[in-house]
């Protein structure tokens, strides 16, 4: 596992987050998200979402999700989505507690290859001493493109003090692993 | 048992995840404390593998963080248990249960797996949000969940400890890997 590239929101920062010219020499990405966006206008938690080579397209980032709330379990599935949000409110808003940012770990798996379409799975979680939720979700991408660039969005703005820490995952030269 | 990381830096040979402590259960009550923990990474990741305790079925917790007493902790987790899933909060606590549902199947000799991330600990403006992943399958019976945690402090985390909920002896069969995860420039 080896960094790749960092990016920290200094202060409100006008538009998605866009990881380009990523390098084809890893196997695998994780990308490690502490957020939180500047949205006031509604929940106290947004989306966060990702969406590969500049592409939002509809219909081709279908998603599922197990979801925990803190008192109940519930599962389900987009079919339409234009890029991967498996949950709606997996980071908190301006509305949300101060200083409550969440966790979204992201692993992309097989990025360079051109012959599959591509898988994602996502681990993601928040709390506020009282209220969060915590899921594990899972992403397509219906492309067999090699992923060159991930766009990472939520409403509105992510907030000062949001991460975005992009790994590549080698494989083993001697064993294949 | 304090295990002090003043002296481990990362290393150009090392990828992303540094190895910066490796401990096992001492046998007693106090669990493992991580002191001194170096402020050069971006996150902490740490690996327990085993369980139990001396005395029986124990969960392992975080608590201490920093030494912030009292309830500075809550957290929120989803688990199944081969039959059910389940989600449930606990709110203004000193621990966060590892396996979220606080009792634990696992045992010296069924060892279960718990996977630990703490991003941006060294932060000194955001409270600290923690994600666990826990497997305790007991061949016919078991847990599994997904914790997150958070920490309601905006010090950089600088010390924690891992002991029983149950404040039962940590056994010697259980390991402890604290791993510092690099970001570029680190």
């Amino acid at each position: 596992m080896f960094p790749i590239a960092s990016y920290y929101v200094s202060s409100g920062f006008g538009g998605d987050i866009s990881l380009t010219n990523i390098p084809q020499t890893f196997t695998h990405l994780q990308l490690r998200v502490f957020a939180r966006s500047t949205y006031t206008g509604g929940a106290t938690s947004n989306y966060q979402g990702i969406y590969f080579n500049g592409a939002p397209t509809s219909n081709n980032y279908p998603t599922h999700i197990l979801l925990g709330d803190g008192s109940s379990v519930s599962s389900s599935s987009n079919l339409t989505s234009n890029q991967i949000i498996p949950d709606s409110y997996s980071t908190p808003s301006g509305t949300a507690t101060a200083n409550v940012f969440s966790i979204n770990i992201w692993d992309i798996l097989d990025y360079t290859n051109t012959n599959k379409n591509k898988t994602v799975r996502v681990l993601s979680g928040f709390d506020a001493n009282g209220s969060g939720r915590v899921s594990l979700g899972s992403g397509f991408w219906t492309s067999t493109s090699a992923i060159t660039q991930i766009d990472v969005t939520t409403v509105n703005y992510f907030a000062a003090g949001s991460r975005f820490d992009l790994y590549g995952i080698q494989s083993s030269p001697t064993t294949g692993a | 048992m304090p295990i002090s990381l003043a002296s481990t830096s990362a290393s150009s040979m090392h990828g992303a995840m540094v190895p910066i402590a490796v401990a096992t259960g001492s046998g007693s009550s106090n669990g493992v404390t991580f002191a001194n923990i170096p402020q050069t990474y971006q996150d902490l990741y740490l690996v327990c593998n085993g369980g139990g305790s001396t005395t029986g079925a124990s969960s392992l917790i975080l608590v201490t963080f920093n030494g912030i007493y009292p309830n500075p902790l809550s957290y929120t987790y989803l688990g199944g248990n081969g039959s059910a899933a389940t989600s449930a909060r606990t709110s203004s606590t000193d621990k966060i249960c590892m396996n979220g549902y606080g009792s634990s199947v696992a045992t010296t000799t069924n060892p279960g797996s718990y996977i630990t991330h703490i991003l941006n600990y060294a932060n000194t403006s955001t409270y600290k949000t923690i994600l666990c992943r826990s497997a305790e399958d007991q061949n016919g019976s078991g847990l599994t969940a997904l914790t997150v945690g958070l920490l309601r402090s905006t010090s950089a985390i600088t010390q924690f400890n891992v002991s029983q909920v149950d404040g039962t002896n940590t056994p010697t069969s259980t390991r402890f890997t604290l791993y510092g995860i690099r970001t570029v420039g680190q």
